[in-house]
């Protein structure tokens, strides 16, 4: 038996997956979830074998919903998205159904799904297909963390800074940091250039928070915030630093 | 205003002044030829030259400030032989003083022709130039008016687009109308025939035609009635019309954005249910429209569709009314309020 998790603010939306899966006697539904929240707990819960995945919803979209996900399940995206998005997911091989679609297109991305028997859908799929199709906009203006059970959404302006830790970067805020497993060059990329300087190697700036740059030696310095924690500069970051100071 | 980026005034004087001295070089050295006296041959060539800027100076000045005088090319043409003939004669009556006691006659006769020819060189070049930059300036023109032409083209189509359905909104609601063939037909052929209204009463609206308030709710009736399909489980809209203002003119298609809007913004900000109020309301002879949706005040705002989408309204007011205070926004008590004024004339 494969279970499945339909994720949609729509219920017709759902219902349509449901008519069209009726057809395959071994497929089974065992939660249907109107936003991104239920659907973390529904998949943690469940652990389904394939999961229909809308992108629009409330809150969260459906690429930040799966960023939450530890182990992510195959993943069918149903969307309204426009062309030029549609590329980007064939260019990543990330199956998707568009709506309105046919019996005859969802039957050809279920035999799909049993012939690998998982859709692969990395995070460096995500990633790439959110870059492809330009900084999504969701994306640059807050950051989906989990804390313990719970789910957090972190206003970018209240990112001090962000660390690099092995395969995943620390989110620092005023009180604490949060994990969460993306690289350095995807925030580099995402975020408004003119905010976040990669300052160092290891290090994302948010400059709202800096008030003083301290030399060390000639070519290192340390950037001083606000509450008063230093970290690292480079001297390339300096140099960057500098030029969106207009120092 | 364009056009200095071509030329400026100064490069104008600079290009002239040089060719004039070129002029007056030429004529210097041969006169040293004849007299071989440097100072007559510099004060001689100075003066002949200068004596042709003097009237050429003053038709660049008379065609700054007069220019409908000298647009005819007559007037230009009679000038002009005009000035060549003065200025000779004004050769041959000055340059004897300077040439006292040396007999001038002898100098002069020898140089006569190349006097004239350089008179003749020197307006010639001058009428060139302006000629050359006039056209320039024509040309500048033409072009400021063409992209401004474009401007206001693609000002016009943007407000047509955001009058136009959002492709979102069509497609999910064909996916809608596909899942309810199955279980509602009758439903489903409801839903056909709201979607079919909806888009032909926004295809056939005139953007600066004004319609009743009657007439706009209708369309917005059509509208809602496809988004309580799609979203009826956690939406809710409320109207309260003031009767009186049923008659009350408002541009077309104003009013069904900012619903549209609203209705995005409170199903995608919050979780609960969402109730979208419209009311319409007289205020001083003017039309007041409000719009309400919930949303979540900790929520960060990242749905810059509402900007967008605002703006543009705000535009087509400004370009209606010529007010920029018609549209606002206020935000109490997780509650999100779009405020539309649309001033009743006649």
């Amino acid at each position: 038996m494969i279970n499945v998790i339909l994720i949609d603010d729509e219920p017709l939306a759902r219902l349509i997956v449901q008519e069209y899966l009726q057809a395959f006697a071994n497929f089974k539904i065992v939660a249907q979830c109107d936003n991104g929240f239920e659907a973390v707990k529904a998949i943690q819960q469940h652990n389904p074998d394939l999961i229909f995945l809308d992108i629009q919803m409330p809150k969260i979209n459906g690429f930040e919903t799966l960023e939450l996900l530890e182990t992510k399940p195959a993943v069918i995206f149903t969307t309204a998205f426009d062309e030029y998005a549609l590329k980007a997911f064939e260019q990543n091989a990330i199956d998707y159904l568009l709506k309105p679609f046919s019996e005859e297109r969802f039957k050809k991305a279920i035999d799909k799904f049993l012939a690998t028997h998982k859709i692969e859908i990395s995070s460096t799929k995500v990633e790439k297909l959110l870059e492809t199709t330009g900084k999504h906009q969701d994306e640059a203006h807050r950051i989906v963390v989990k804390n313990g059970s719970s789910i957090l959404i972190l206003p970018i302006n209240d990112v001090m800074y962000i660390e690099a830790y092995d395969d995943y970067v620390k989110i620092f805020n005023k009180d604490t940091f949060y994990l969460k497993k993306k690289t350095m060059a995807y925030y580099e990329q995402i975020l408004d250039a003119q905010q976040f300087v990669r300052i160092h190697r290891s290090y994302i700036l948010n400059i709202n928070y800096l008030t003083k740059i301290e030399p060390l030696d000639k070519n290192n310095a340390l950037a001083i915030l606000k509450n008063g924690i230093k970290i690292p500069l480079s001297k390339t970051g300096n140099l960057k630093l500098k030029e969106i100071l207009n120092l | 205003m364009q056009t200095e980026k071509f030329v400026s005034k100064n490069q104008l004087l600079i290009f002239i002044s040089s060719w004039f001295i070129v002029c007056g070089l030429v004529l210097a050295g041969t006169l040293f030829q004849l007299t071989a006296n440097v100072k007559l041959a510099t004060i001689d060539a100075a003066i002949s030259v200068g004596l042709t800027a003097i009237p050429l100076l003053l038709v660049f000045f008379m065609q700054n400030y007069l220019p409908n005088f000298l647009n005819k090319i007559s007037t230009q043409f009679f000038l002009i032989t005009l000035f060549i003939f003065k200025v000779i004669y004004l050769q041959k009556f000055l340059l004897p003083y300077v040439y006292n006691p040396i007999n001038f006659n002898e100098v002069y006769t020898k140089t006569e022709i190349l006097r004239i020819f350089i008179v003749f060189l020197q307006t010639v070049f001058f009428f060139a130039t302006m000629w050359f930059l006039n056209n320039i300036k024509t040309k500048t023109k033409q072009l400021a008016l063409q992209q401004q032409a474009q401007n206001t083209l693609r000002d016009a189509e943007l407000i047509k687009l955001r009058q136009q359905l959002q492709p979102h909104f069509l497609f999910n609601s064909l996916n809608s109308i596909n899942a309810l063939v199955g279980s509602q037909p009758q439903l489903a052929r409801s839903m056909i025939q709201n979607l079919s209204d909806f888009l032909r009463g926004t295809l056939k609206k005139d953007d600066n035609k004004l319609v009743n308030l009657e007439e706009e709710l209708k369309l917005l009736h059509l509208y809602l009635d496809i988004e309580k399909i799609r979203f009826g489980h956690r939406m809710q809209v409320v109207f309260t019309i003031d009767e009186a203002t049923n008659n009350f003119k408002l541009p077309a298609l104003i009013l069904q954005p900012i619903v549209e809007n609203a209705i995005k913004f409170g199903l995608y900000n919050v979780l609960s249910d969402v109730e979208i109020s419209i009311s319409a309301q007289l205020q001083n002879t003017h039309l007041i429209l409000e719009v309400k949706n919930p949303f979540d005040e900790d929520a960060i705002q990242t749905r810059k569709g509402e900007g967008f989408g605002l703006s543009l309204i705000e535009r087509r007011l400004q370009l209606l009314y010529h007010r920029a205070d018609l549209l606002s926004i206020q935000k109490s008590n997780n509650i999100f309020i779009t405020k539309l004024i649309i001033p009743q004339h006649d």
